[in-house]
């Protein structure tokens, strides 16, 4: 069975990377004691699959994980189990049983809603009407210029700031850092992923609903 | 006041491992209001702090009391200390970001001289005074470990240095911190408890010559040594870091004390004798830790894991439970035996690395010497085995710079390490044959501390004939600089004179002397210029029978006398048994301390 599974990472956990993440877990679903799938080779590792890595620094409402087990449990019983077991800092919100041969979660993200505690939300809200924002990405030495604004879904005023939300995912991708830094806007107070999303119809659904 | 949160969250682009500053790992201890509340400092690194058992064993001692709070403090890394200076956040509890000058005590432990100036910055950027003397108020600052036997160097910055294994003394600290609040009567009923130096108590004069005059009052401290490890205390809940560490899994200590008489070892002469933990301990602990952490490697750690008497039964007993659990088993030192080629077997069914062996030197006569009763032939049937098991790539460690070590004995290395080549060439083409050496270190309290160091120029002299020698398919060669090895050997072997050199060092920049690219060899033969010290005077000097050591008050219970004998039969190339097979060898361990060696099964 594939257990997906939604979580979040909150400030005292934000400056752990993706890759830490991935171990956090792994330890954690050992000291569980469940019925692990493990992948192949020489040493095994618990078959596990993230969205998307998030950004560091960056607190989170929204991450998705699948696991990969060798028998049946119930979502509940996971859930609770987890809730024991993880270190604090992790929020636990929801377990669904997934059918086995469904696309990994990381194929079928699109979507990612931002929060940016922001003194400048202005400038965000001026950004939606731009018909290009040009950005320098610069990637293994060499540099090349991207426009941004496709990537950019919709941005709202919030209390403190904006919702940004972008394409994400294999395809394309917004990253945070890259819209500060077209926007030349100052260092945010805090920013947070609300969620990510997969697109159907043309509406945004949770990543647990896909089947 | 900022915490660690709050300079991560300002500074964050600046910070390179953020993660080395939470606090907040899985196991890590959280209290309010400890009735005593000190700070385990390691001088170093986050990353080989957290790999550094003893601090584990002590931060499990210390916390399990609802009333004591033992907090880590690391020596923040230079991009994180820049921060710091700049917003003038003075160095900081991991756990709970509490200034650690607002303490009870702060214990530092003593694992490589190459870490003292890091002990020196990291009061600086805490705002305690670096001298003793010049202290009284704010926490005690005291020290433990492997150097803690020759702290010397060191000695006019501690108010007290704990010798010995360290697991009762430090309860036996904290309940008097719990009980007496005065600084100096604290001081005073600690320098009472078995083990525990006072550095303030002994005065050194010195002759003409340089060498020791006296050491006065002529009492010896003698070190604190656990009897039974098996009622020793064992960290089954330990901290697993978020960050990758250095050595990041399960640590059971099968055994402690080793007692095969390396003549260069200090350990092997510090942690006498061997005290063995059982089998069926050694399994409760590992399961219980597994329990606990999510751990997916196990390692049975000790000075000579192959020696474990019950090893044999264990290791597969511990496989059958383990297998499936997918936790893979490691074995960190591997005898010169085919026993250790059928455990490397069992414990890497799939995956062959590399193994690894120490012969620690070419030559029959120079293996006589240092005492390691390994033959030739002995290394190359383990070879032979190894091959002859599928392995491909052999990892072999050498010593350079050995007392009257000649350039034949020093070829004799790399001839060696052909002839392993050769052994493995009967099985496979694409054998690899790695050589490392290390530069002799002689160090205080073994048969070498009377010896010589080799003239860096030397060392690299006998480095290169090696590299010459060893010119070929499938040999490789790890070079290594002797300039460090040289400060190590000044330190390893010096007195309180060095102290002011430390300090000199230290506020002239340097910091993570271990760590290559911050090692500064020019600060150092600048302070030691400025204080007036020649360090080839303790690096490279023999010293002589009747000389007063520096270490001479600090007892590890090895008589001098059994030292020296020991240094004669290595002068005259004759090897010393293991009192484990042949009986005792009057080492004076044993009856000095009222201890014995506890084996759980038959040597082998
Ligand atoms: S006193 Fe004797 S038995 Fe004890 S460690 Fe020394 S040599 Fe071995």
């Amino acid at each position: 069975m594939i257990a997906g599974l939604k979580f979040g990472k909150d400030i005292r956990v934000a400056y752990i990377s993706h890759l830490d993440v991935i171990r956090v877990f792994e330890r954690a679903l050992r000291r569980a004691n469940l019925p692990l799938s493990f992948s192949q080779g020489f040493s095994p590792k618990p078959k596990l699959v993230f969205a998307q890595a998030l950004p560091l620094g960056i607190t989170s409402s929204g991450e998705y994980l699948d696991i990969h087990l060798e028998e049946e449990i119930k979502p509940l019983k996971l859930l609770l189990k987890l809730a024991e077991i993880m270190p604090p800092g992790f929020d636990l919100y929801e377990v669904v049983a997934l059918p086995e041969g469904i696309k990994p979660v990381m194929a079928v993200i699109t979507h990612a809603s931002y929060l940016i505690y922001t003194s400048e939300p202005e400038i965000f809200l001026h950004a939606e009407k731009m018909k290009s924002l040009p950005y320098i990405n610069k990637k293994g030495g060499k540099t090349k210029e991207v426009d941004l604004k496709p990537l950019i879904k919709s941005i709202e005023l919030i209390d403190g700031g904006v919702r940004v939300v972008s394409q994400a995912g294999s395809k394309a991708n917004l990253r945070p850092d890259a819209l500060l830094c077209a926007l030349g806007v100052k260092k945010p107070l805090r920013i947070h992923r609300e969620d990510l999303y997969l697109e159907r119809d043309g509406q945004l659904i949770s990543p647990l609903k896909r089947n | 006041m900022l915490t660690y949160q709050d300079l991560l969250e300002k500074h964050l682009s600046r910070i390179e491992k953020p993660g080395r500053y939470l606090g907040t790992e899985l196991n890590s201890v959280h209290k309010e209001n400890p009735l005593v509340h000190v700070a385990l400092a390691f001088p170093d690194v986050y990353e080989v702090g957290m790999s550094h058992f003893g601090l584990k064993i002590l931060y499990h001692i210390a916390n399990k009391h609802p009333e004591f709070y033992a907090e880590r403090v690391f020596a923040p890394w230079p991009d994180m200390e820049k921060i710091m200076l700049e917003e003038q956040v003075e160095l900081l509890t991991l756990e709970s970001s509490t200034p650690i000058k607002n303490l009870d005590l702060v214990g530092f432990t003593l694992q490589y001289e190459l870490s003292y100036t890091n002990i020196l910055h990291m009061l600086r950027l805490a705002g305690i005074n670096i001298w003793a003397k010049n202290r009284n108020e704010g926490p005690l600052i005291i020290a433990g470990g492997p150097c803690a036997f020759n702290p010397e160097p060191l000695a006019p910055f501690f108010d007290a240095i704990v010798l010995g294994d360290g697991e009762e003394v430090f309860l036996q600290i904290l309940k008097i911190l719990a009980q007496e609040k005065n600084r100096t009567k604290r001081l005073a009923l600690i320098g009472q408890l078995d083990g525990v130096y006072l550095p303030d108590q002994f005065k050194i004069s010195y002759q003409a010559d340089g060498t020791i005059e006296s050491i006065s009052p002529e009492r010896k401290i003698k070190k604190a040594v656990v009897a039974d490890l098996d009622q020793a205390d064992y960290p089954e809940k330990p901290i697993v870091p978020f960050i990758q560490t250095v050595h990041d899994r399960v640590n059971v200590e099968v055994f402690r004390g080793c007692l095969r008489g390396c003549r260069f070892c200090q350990a092997g002469m510090i942690y006498r004798p061997t005290r063995e933990r059982t089998d069926t301990e050694i399994k409760r602990l590992i399961l219980e830790t597994l329990k606990n952490t999510g751990y997916e490697e196990v390692s049975l750690t000790s000075l000579s894991t192959a020696d474990y008497t019950k090893l044999s039964c264990l290791v597969p007993d511990l496989m059958t439970v383990l297998e499936p659990k997918k936790v893979s088993l490691s074995l960190p030192s591997l005898r010169i035996d085919s026993f250790s080629v059928d455990l490397a077997k069992e414990i890497e069914k799939v995956k062959k690395t590399g193994l690894t062996f120490a012969p620690e030197a070419g030559s029959q006569r120079m293996r006589d010497l240092i005492n390691k009763n390994v033959t030739e032939e002995d290394l190359l049937k383990t070879a032979d085995a190894a091959f002859a098991n599928g392995w491909t790539h052999i990892k072999l460690y050498f010593m350079i710079g050995l007392p009257t070590e000649t350039d034949a004995d020093v070829l004799a290395i790399a001839e060696l390490a052909k002839k392993v080549r050769e052994v493995g060439r009967r099985y496979t083409k694409k054998v690899t044959v790695t050589v490392s050496t290390s530069s002799l270190v002689p160090k205080s309290h073994t048969p070498f501390q009377w010896v010589g160091q080799n003239e860096r120029e030397e060392l690299k002299r006998k480095q290169f004939l090696i590299k010459d020698a060893l010119k070929g398919p499938g040999l490789q060669f790890n070079w290594h600089n002797p300039e460090g090895s040289y400060l190590e050997a000044v330190l390893a072997r010096g007195d309180r004179r060095l102290a002011p050199v430390l300090a000199y060092a230290e506020e002239n920049g340097a910091y993570f002397d271990s760590w290559h690219e911050y090692f500064k060899p020019e600060i150092w033969a600048e302070a030691f210029a400025a204080c007036n010290i020649d360090p080839d005077f303790y690096a490279l000097r023999e010293r002589t029978k009747t000389e007063i050591l520096p270490w001479d008050h600090l007892d590890s219970g090895v008589k001098k006398s059994f030292l020296w004998q020991e240094w004669e039969k290595a002068l005259s190339e004759k090897t010393t048994g293991d009192c484990r097979e042949i009986g005792c060898i009057g080492c004076g361990v044993c009856p000095d301390l009222n201890v014995k060696t506890i084996l759980r099964g038959e040597r082998t």
